[in-house]
């Protein structure tokens, strides 16, 4: 379990977290939300103990600055907004870093495997021997989601592992941004905790066990989707007219933006895919 | 695709060779298979080769210590400008850059040139240590200056380290033009020779006063490859791979000072090494420090005992420094990387 506890952190006289709390338990992917410059990216940094923030973070119940850097290396993968290589290592070579703290100079047969599953995962085999500074962002993006994904592989299957993503999807097509949460939650279920800042509010409503919605750095609501997704909540925090919906295929809510119309019912008959596109 | 598996054992056969040509080659010429028998002879192992007690003489006298020397400053160079590079993550980077080189410089010529008037003293019981232990004294100043200079809330800004390097850079080559400007004659002669680069003062005391501080160096630099790789994802991402990469950056500024802070006092400045060599192996074996480091070292000490031969021979009898060799060499290499990269907008 991972728990979060009243962290602030200011910069110059702009707060940008206000006592922030949350839980995380093992088996549950939580989503963050929020607004541009809510501090979604904010809370990560502060979770990851990159920040001089005032609060505490828990890991399985000890002090998370307690941990040596090893230690939280072998626990806890980080994958981040933004990751610039500069050097022309090639893409197998970048998600065998994930395997560093497993091995001390040379990698195992066991790392290899490990390696080749997680390339496989994210669905970037064809791209193993190339240059990672030949591909496009979103092909990077999967590299570094396959490099996390084999940091946080332990031969250990009883430890909770934890998985922080920054807005994994920020660069992926349709397809790749539902393969990434998909590997989020296979990996969640597995009883491991997953943090995501997500900025879509339907990959949200589909793959998040919990969401936690920050408003102007402080926790607006935090609950199940269907508690913390609704026509009010959304319109307000986003500034943009939203109303929210039952899926029509799916067991999850559906967030549909702009003016609800007076008949959704009739309207949907009449342009049937309307509703479905958002 | 990648060699890696083949390289270091190839570049050691490069450096075995490097080592006998560069002893074989000069005014007394002795084959190659002479200078194998020379060297066994000398472990009491006797070859059925013939050589003459003047060719044992030159040899062991002249040729070793000056090829032993080439092989300590290269390998000490490549590593440097290697490890600088992964620490950097710049590709362009070299020792030089953090002011290293010529706050060495600066330390060697105050010595030169106001030795006698105001460290008489120190220099009796330093005899002839005075030039390198003032020039580690001086490359170890400008690190730790540029390292304190780049420190922001324990952290280092890897950007300002570089600047902070120019800066200092600036201020090593002010205050050594100053005392070139008040030194005779005779002074400027030793200076000039000096400050572009030679190996001719090699002896095996100049041996044993770097080996110790440039082996020391590079074994631990090879030890630091695996972080250095972890670096190439930044250093938070670094962190999260285990990497504790405050610790890491101190190791590694404080050994490429002493590496390069050595070479420089007994060899004076010599470009470019550290810039080439690591270009070279990422272009063949990619940029895994894990063979990069080693590899560099190999190949540094070899290019730099093949660019000594050069040195001592094209005008030969006439010596020209081993700076000059590297850089006619090296300058243009640069450009070449430089056009290189503009075109492809891919850093190699």
């Amino acid at each position: 379990m991972l728990s979060v506890n009243n962290i602030s952190y200011t910069i110059g006289t702009r707060q940008i977290l206000n006592k922030v709390s949350l839980d995380a338990r093992a088996g549950e992917l939580l989503v963050i939300l929020g607004n541009n410059g809510a501090g979604k990216s904010t809370l990560l940094k502060a979770i990851c103990n990159e920040l001089k923030c005032t609060g505490t973070v828990h890991i399985d119940g000890k002090n998370a600055g307690e941990y040596t850097t090893e230690e939280l290396a072998l626990k806890r993968a980080v994958l981040k907004q933004h990751t610039q290589i500069n050097m022309p290592f090639l893409v197998k070579e970048v998600v065998m870093m994930g395997r560093y703290p497993h091995f001390k100079r040379k990698e195992t047969a066991y790392d290899h495997a490990v390696v080749k599953k997680a390339i496989e995962k994210a669905g970037i085999t064809h791209l193993s021997e190339q240059n990672y500074l030949t591909l496009s962002g979103g092909e990077q993006q999967r590299v570094q989601l396959a490099r996390v994904l084999a940091q946080v592989e332990n031969t250990q299957a009883d430890l909770t592992q934890y998985l922080l993503l920054d807005e994994p999807v920020s660069s992926l097509d349709i397809s790749h941004q539902h393969n990434t949460l998909q590997l989020a939650k296979q990996f969640a279920e597995k009883g491991n905790v997953v943090i995501a800042v997500l900025h879509d509010l339907n990959l949200a409503a589909m793959y998040a066990d919990k969401i936690l919605l920050l408003r102007s750095g402080k926790v607006h609501s935090t609950g199940t989707p269907q508690e913390v997704l609704n026509n009010e909540t959304i319109s307000q925090t986003f500034g943009f007219p939203a109303y929210v919906q039952q899926h029509p295929h799916a067991d999850c809510l559906m967030v549909c933006f702009g003016a609800q119309p007076q008949h959704p019912q009739q309207l949907k008959e009449k342009i049937p895919h309307r509703a479905t596109v958002l | 695709m990648r060699k890696k598996a083949v390289i270091i054992p190839l570049l050691i056969l490069l450096l075995m060779a490097a080592i006998v040509f560069g002893c074989g080659i000069g005014a007394v010429y002795i084959s190659p298979s002479q200078v194998i028998s020379i060297l066994f002879n000398k472990l009491s192992i006797h070859l059925q080769v013939e050589f003459t007690t003047q060719q044992e003489a030159v040899l062991l006298a002249i040729r070793l210590p000056r090829v032993l020397l080439g092989l300590l400053v290269g390998a000490a160079l490549a590593i440097s400008g290697a490890a600088l590079q992964g620490l950097f993550q710049n590709p362009l980077t070299e020792p030089g850059l953090i002011g290293v080189s010529s706050g060495a410089t600066l330390g060697a010529v105050a010595v030169v040139v106001m030795g006698q008037k105001w460290f008489a003293g120190v220099m009796v019981v330093l005899g002839i240590f005075t030039l390198p232990v003032a020039s580690f004294i001086t490359a170890l100043v400008v690190t730790i200056l540029v390292y304190r200079l780049s420190q922001n809330g324990g952290k280092t800004i890897v950007s300002t380290v570089l600047l902070a390097g120019i800066a200092l850079n600036a201020m090593a080559a002010a205050l050594t033009g100053m005392l070139i400007y008040y030194a005779s004659d005779a002074q400027l002669r030793s200076i000039t020779f000096w400050t572009l680069g030679s190996l001719g003062g090699a002896t095996w005391n100049t041996i044993w006063a770097v080996a110790p501080f440039i082996l020391t160096a590079v074994f631990i630099l090879v030890k630091m490859s695996k972080p250095l790789n972890a670096f190439a994802l930044g250093e938070s991402n670094a962190a999260y791979i285990g990497i504790r990469t405050e610790r890491i950056k101190q190791v590694i500024i404080v050994l490429t000072a002493m590496a390069v802070g050595a070479s420089v006092a007994v060899s004076g400045i010599i470009m470019f090494v550290g810039l080439i060599v690591p270009h070279i192996l990422r272009l063949i074996s990619g940029p895994d420090n894990r063979s990069l480091l080693p590899s560099a070292a190999l190949l540094g000490a070899s290019l730099l005992i093949i660019a000594d031969i050069v040195a001592r021979t094209v005008f030969h009898p006439a010596e020209i420094p081993i700076g000059i060799v590297t850089s006619l060499i090296g300058a243009p290499f640069f450009i070449y990387i430089l056009l290189n990269q503009r075109k492809k907008q891919v850093v190699f």
